[in-house]
């Protein structure tokens, strides 16, 4: 069941496209992270999302269910989002939260035990009687964070929830938006790979307002395994990477590996890479000026993908089919969580 | 007042006091309207009628009928008027009795089939006051023709009425009578809401002006004026009466009228309880009002005196 | 003078419970004018707050335009919907205190109903989106924004009040100034004028002032205190 799909969908703000999505869905259960640069239109997708935007044209489904703009407030319930610049009625922060529980139908004691686990969540037990109004930047975000946890809803949108904040705050959050008891389908923006990677399993990258297969990483879920005094990463396909550093027995990981530290060549070399992989060229698109993307499907779960530049491509006579070795160095993998 | 109506205890609160606020402000309102009105022979709710007049400027009504209500259980609600809006009201059926000075009107309305008799209340005079240096010399007038030229001739400021009443009808006569069309800097017309603003006015620029005796003597300790002709009242002028009569009203205009209640009321006005207190009646250690003892029948052809 | 002024304004109070009558009664009408205006202009208010329709603005204008009406005009137009044969005869409020709340509620309503939406209209356009994103249902919603808006909301009901209780075309042509019933403090007023009572009459108009400033003393700590 996807909890999130977008066909078509198109928004447009004075005679400027903002929004252009072909296809789009998510699965229920999963943690998406979109990415993309300022104004690529990441607000804009959740705003219609969360049921606050209307797209110009296009539908959207929610749990399957296609939303008709009539019957948007039988939503309301299941969806939930914390914006980026998000508005605050008078009154203090529990007065805030108060409000947003009160369609919910909960009893009284039901509520506050909900605010206080929220405010503690996000480290806002001191705030709890001063007005949001009042608040820094980065407050404020922890406070439209918080509101959004509330109702427990099924579907959860954050804009940019960790942006301005620290490392340690920022970790924090994610274990805890991992670890909520109803498991959440939970879509969130950032411009931050590394904030991507605290709590995503799989990414969506927009550049204005298109989405992008295109991320400059390749991204995998990877297995840790000990060996040794180091720790292998493998693939249910049953490949593995070594890695050098410190990692959790048996526990599943985000590894990336950027674009630009994979070296190709046409035959294995014995080089200071010492991972290497064969396997045919996919694909070949220009990303950039200068810049063009391989994909090599070395085994069906491990795809990776290399930058060239242009000029290399063209004197490295590539075309697709071809077989090449892809290496890169353990040095250029990096795990999440 | 922190909070806003987000926070539920303050939104119910606030509800419940708008709510009661505006029943208990509503209440007593609506137990004043009339309901649709019952027969008048339910004796146990106070029964009202409506009187328009232009007579109570002065607080003759306001001060006896409160006789008349403890006697009768008839309680009279008293709206002020011109006579001219009095009549109307009354042909609109929005009043139960009429009580104006207008005989040409009142005379006029009956045979239109409005109401069914006038019966005669009181009277007073119509006088000249003006400035009590009098720079006319009207006090030498003998006739209020003279009165009238003296005013013109001397260019002192007249103020008339100027909005067809009864008096302002007498005033046109007056000058017809000399052949003359009163214009000028000297003459005003203005047509103020009541006599009494009129007499203010006059008293403001120090003018003359044609006024009713009870208005005056009413309100004579605030004015610099004087009455100026007839210089003794009651006069002999027959034009200067002002006659008050009350009218009772023709119940096939208006099937709602409370005609028996009405009626006692024109009876114990014309009676001599009513009469008594209306000569009896004073402001300023002044009678205003005069009931002739002759005038008492009721009338319904022009001539009086009968 | 103003030892006049003192004599006068005692003198008022002493004899008989007439004063007490005219207040009792213009406040009683005045507030149940507003408070039922409000009723019916507020939901209204909202609507034209928020709403985008093609004769918007031409609305608008109109009423403005209808802020301006003399309120002998209200009491006119009143009376002819009124009068036995008019189109409300049949309720025979002529006269009657509920008829001066009638025109009143005329005066007020456009008052209360263009500030509502207008305040509506600079409000923070964010309100209602996110109240409703909240799932707390579209009433609680306008509530939400008119509780954000009360400063204003307050001040609009305050004019009304303004308005309606200072007024005398309506209240003589619909009431009749009747003594005890629809004699109001500022149809007293114009009657004592009428009669050349002049010190009277201003001493009348003062006594209508100091309730109607404490009312505002109340107001202005009420709005001033929520400032946060």
């Amino acid at each position: 069941m996807n909890a999130l799909e977008f066909k078509n969908v198109k928004k447009a703000y004075n005679g400027r496209l903002v929004l252009d999505i072909d296809s789009l869905s998510v699965n229920i259960g999963s943690r998406v992270a979109l990415v993309g640069p300022n104004g690529s239109g990441k607000t804009t997708l959740l705003s219609i999302a969360a049921l606050i935007t209307r797209p110009d044209i296009g539908d959207m489904f929610i749990m399957d269910q296609h939303v008709n703009w009539l019957n948007v407030e039988s939503f309301r319930q299941i969806v939930s989002i914390a914006s980026q610049e998000p508005f605050f009625f008078r009154g203090s922060l529990f007065i805030n939260l108060n409000f947003a529980l009160s369609g919910s139908g909960l009893p009284r004691k039901a509520c506050l035990d909900r605010i206080d686990k929220s405010l503690s969540l996000l480290g806002l037990n001191d705030l709890r009687n001063e007005s949001p109004r009042t608040f820094s930047s980065g407050e404020r975000r922890r406070a439209s964070v918080a509101r959004a946890l509330l109702r427990e809803t099924p579907i959860l949108l954050l804009d940019e929830p960790f942006t301005h904040m620290d490392h340690a705050s920022a970790s924090t959050l994610a274990k805890a938006l991992i670890d909520l008891p109803h498991n959440p389908t939970i879509v969130f923006s950032t411009h931050d790979l590394g904030d991507a990677y605290r709590l995503a399993d799989s990414v969506l990258s927009l550049q204005e307002g298109k989405l992008s297969p295109w991320t400059p990483e390749n991204l995998y879920r990877m297995r840790a395994r000990k060996i040794g005094d180091g720790f292998s990463l493998e693939t249910s396909g049953g490949l593995s990477i070594y890695y050098p550093g410190e990692l959790e027995d048996d526990r599943v990981y985000t590894v990336s590996l950027h674009t630009h530290e994979v070296i190709l060549s046409r035959e294995k070399i014995d080089s200071s890479a010492r991972n290497s992989f064969s396997g045919q060229v996919k694909r070949i698109e220009k990303t950039g000026e200068f810049t063009v993307l391989i994909t090599i499907d070395c085994l069906p779960d491990l795809p990776i993908r290399a930058t060239l530049t242009e000029r290399a491509t063209r004197s490295f006579n590539l075309h697709v089919g071809d077989t090449v070795w892809a290496h890169f160095k353990s040095t250029a993998i990096h795990v999440f969580n | 007042m922190e909070g806003t109506f987000m926070n539920r205890r303050l939104l119910i609160s606030f509800r419940f006091i708008s709510l009661t606020a505006a029943l208990t402000v509503l209440m007593p309102i609506f137990g004043c309207a009339t309901p649709v009105p019952q027969a008048s022979d339910d004796r146990s709710a106070p029964v009202s009628i409506k009187l328009v007049t232009c007579i109570n400027d002065s607080g003759l009504l306001d001060n006896i009928l409160p006789v008349f209500t403890s006697e009768t259980g008839i309680e009279v609600d008293v709206i002020s008027a011109g006579t001219g809006r009095a009549l109307e009201l009354a042909k609109a059926g929005d009043v139960d009795v009429v009580l104006v000075h207008d005989p040409d009107s009142e005379i006029q309305f009956i045979n239109d089939g409005y109401g069914l008799a006038r019966f005669y209340v009181a009277q007073n005079e119509w006088a000249i006051v003006g400035p009590k240096t009098d720079p006319a010399h009207v006090i030498s007038s003998s006739t209020v023709a003279d009165a009238y030229r003296a005013i013109m001739d001397s260019g002192s400021i007249f103020i008339s009425r100027a909005d067809k009443s009864a008096v302002h009808l007498l005033e046109l006569n007056i000058w017809a009578d000399l052949v003359v069309t009163p214009s000028g800097e000297w003459y005003i017309q203005a047509p103020t809401a009541t006599l009494g603003d009129l007499v203010i006015m006059a008293d403001e620029m120090q003018a003359y002006t044609m006024i009713d005796t009870s208005t005056f003597h009413s309100m004579e300790d605030q004015l610099n004026l004087s009455i100026l002709y007839p210089q003794t009242s009651p006069s002999d002028d027959p034009a200067l009466l002002n006659i008050y009569s009350i009218i009772s009203l023709n119940p096939s205009i208006n099937p709602d009228l409370k005609l028996a209640e009405a009626n006692k009321l024109i009876d114990w006005l014309t009676g001599p309880e009513g009469r008594e207190l209306i000569t009896g009646f004073q402001v300023n250690g002044r009678n205003l009002y005069y009931v002739n003892p002759d005038g008492y029948t009721s009338v319904t052809n022009p001539l009086w005196g009968n | 003078m103003f030892q006049e002024f003192i004599s006068e304004i005692s003198g008022l109070f002493s004899t008989n419970g007439d004063v007490l009558n005219a207040i009792r009664t213009s406040f009683t009408v005045s507030i149940s004018a507003i408070f039922i205006a409000a009723v019916f202009a507020f939901p209204l208010g909202l609507l034209f707050g928020l709403a985008e329709f093609k004769g918007r603005h031409i609305l608008d204008i109109i009423l403005n335009t209808l802020l301006f009406l003399p309120t002998v005009v209200v009491g006119l137009l009143g009376y002819l919907l009124l009068t036995r044969n008019g189109p409300l005869g049949e309720f025979h409020l002529l006269f009657t205190p509920a008829a001066v709340v009638f025109g009143q509620i005329i005066l007020a309503f456009p008052i209360i109903l263009t500030m509502v939406s207008n305040s509506i209209r600079v409000a923070d356009p964010r309100i209602i989106p996110t109240a409703l994103s909240q799932g707390v249902g579209k009433l609680k919603a306008y509530m939400a924004l008119l509780g954000e808006i009360r400063g204003l909301i307050l001040l609009t009901m305050l004019a009304a009040f303004g308005r309606v209780l200072s007024e005398v075309g309506a209240s003589i042509m619909l009431g009749g100034n009747i003594l005890g019933k629809t004699r109001t403090i500022t149809t007293s007023i114009t009657l004592l004028a009428g009669q050349g009572e002049t010190s009277k009459a201003l001493a009348l108009g003062i006594v209508l002032l100091v309730p109607v400033f404490i009312i505002n003393v109340v107001v202005y700590m009420a709005t001033h205190r929520s400032r946060k």
